[in-house]
């Protein structure tokens, strides 16, 4: 049987308070852009998940995180910008696994709707009773439209630009960025082009931004 | 070639590919990405850094907090410890000088404090309450600690 070695950062290495606020501060507008960037598409990508977090919540989380010693930084071997972007990829992806659906609340109005002749009507009455969790289905049905939607509202902000589209569709069906260009016959530079293209619209549609 | 993949599976992907390709992007572009939403990069990054120098100035204070509670109950803890000494000074003297006679107290006085005679009571009094917090006089008789041999 083999061990895996600690993945720790070991204690003396990891950096002070006053190492963190050096390294806070010599963050470049284009470092904490970016990071930014990354933030919000981590939120994109929880969707209901985040259940009101922000990309914001991912900074000061990461930096909470450090200082409470529930993180570490190994300053030698990273800098401030690439701890945090470690750190905010893994509490985003905690997130998602600690998220339990049956802990979001549903009201009973949200469930219930007025029927032609103004009688209230819950969604809950219509639910099948063989199933565990009536409020369940109706969270997993908005879940499952809010993914639909998100994909159609995608589709038509690229309608008119075929190569972004082609990418899109391939990245959504799981290729790697080396795999679409080889797909798509595209060259690096061209690839990054699209890619640049794509977030600049997604943005501009408030997709990614949170 | 991939599975086919749910709506939900399908954004992430997309979600991770532009994510990943956010952090391979140049510094010119992302400054002009964020201007082209309407963000000024300089405020967005003195903004975003505050938020992350007040985490750590809480976090300070937070501990700071922590390190006075527990001096305050230390203290508070200090206050309420009753000694078994005796109350008056020719009964402080005679244990004083009990313990200067066991070997295994003497060892715990400093050469100056052996010389009985030149200590004030003061000094005794003072020396009896250190030897009391290292639980010195628990370890006795109470007719001991009572100034009784």
């Amino acid at each position: 049987m083999t061990t895996k070695p600690p993945r720790r950062v070991a204690k003396e290495t990891a950096a002070t308070p006053a190492e963190i606020v050096a390294a806070i501060n010599a963050l470049t507008p284009a470092e904490i852009g970016r990071l930014k960037g990354y933030a919000q598409t981590r939120i994109w990508k929880l969707g209901p998940k985040a259940q009101s977090k922000t990309a914001d919540d991912l900074f000061g989380i990461a930096i909470e995180e450090l200082l409470e010693d529930t993180r570490r930084w190994d300053k030698t071997k990273v800098g401030m910008a690439g701890f945090l972007w470690g750190a905010m990829r893994s509490i985003s992806s905690n997130w998602a696994k600690t998220y339990k659906e049956c802990e979001t609340p549903v009201l009973e109005a949200d469930l219930s709707m007025k029927d032609g002749e103004g009688k209230t009507d819950s969604n809950l009455d219509h639910t099948p009773g063989k199933h565990a969790n009536p409020e369940q289905q109706i969270i997993d049905e908005e879940k499952r439209r809010h993914y639909r939607d998100t994909l159609d509202q995608i589709d038509m902000l690229f309608k008119a630009d075929e190569k972004a589209r082609t990418v899109l569709e391939a990245l959504a069906e799981g290729f790697d960025p080396a795999e679409v260009r080889e797909l798509c016959d595209l060259s690096q530079t061209e690839y990054n082009t699209i890619m640049r293209r794509i977030r600049r619209t997604l943005r501009r549609a408030g997709l990614t931004i949170s | 070639m991939p599975n086919k993949k749910t709506d939900q599976e399908k954004l992430e992907a997309l979600a991770d590919a532009v994510g990943e390709s956010i952090l391979q992007e140049i510094d010119e572009e992302i400054l002009e990405e964020l201007r082209l939403v309407g963000i000024n990069p300089d405020a967005e990054a003195t903004r975003l850094k505050a938020l992350m120098l007040d985490r750590v100035k809480l976090f300070q204070q937070r501990k700071l907090r922590a390190a006075r509670e527990g001096y305050g109950r230390e203290i508070a803890h200090l206050d309420r410890k009753s000694y078994s000494i005796p109350t008056t000074a020719p009964e402080r003297r005679q244990l004083f000088s009990f313990l200067l006679q066991q070997p295994r107290y003497a060892e715990l006085v400093t050469a100056q404090y052996r010389d009985l005679e030149s200590l004030t009571d003061n000094d005794i009094e003072t020396y009896l309450e250190d030897l009391a917090e290292l639980g010195v006089l628990g370890n006795m008789d109470s007719d001991q600690t009572d100034g009784k041999e």
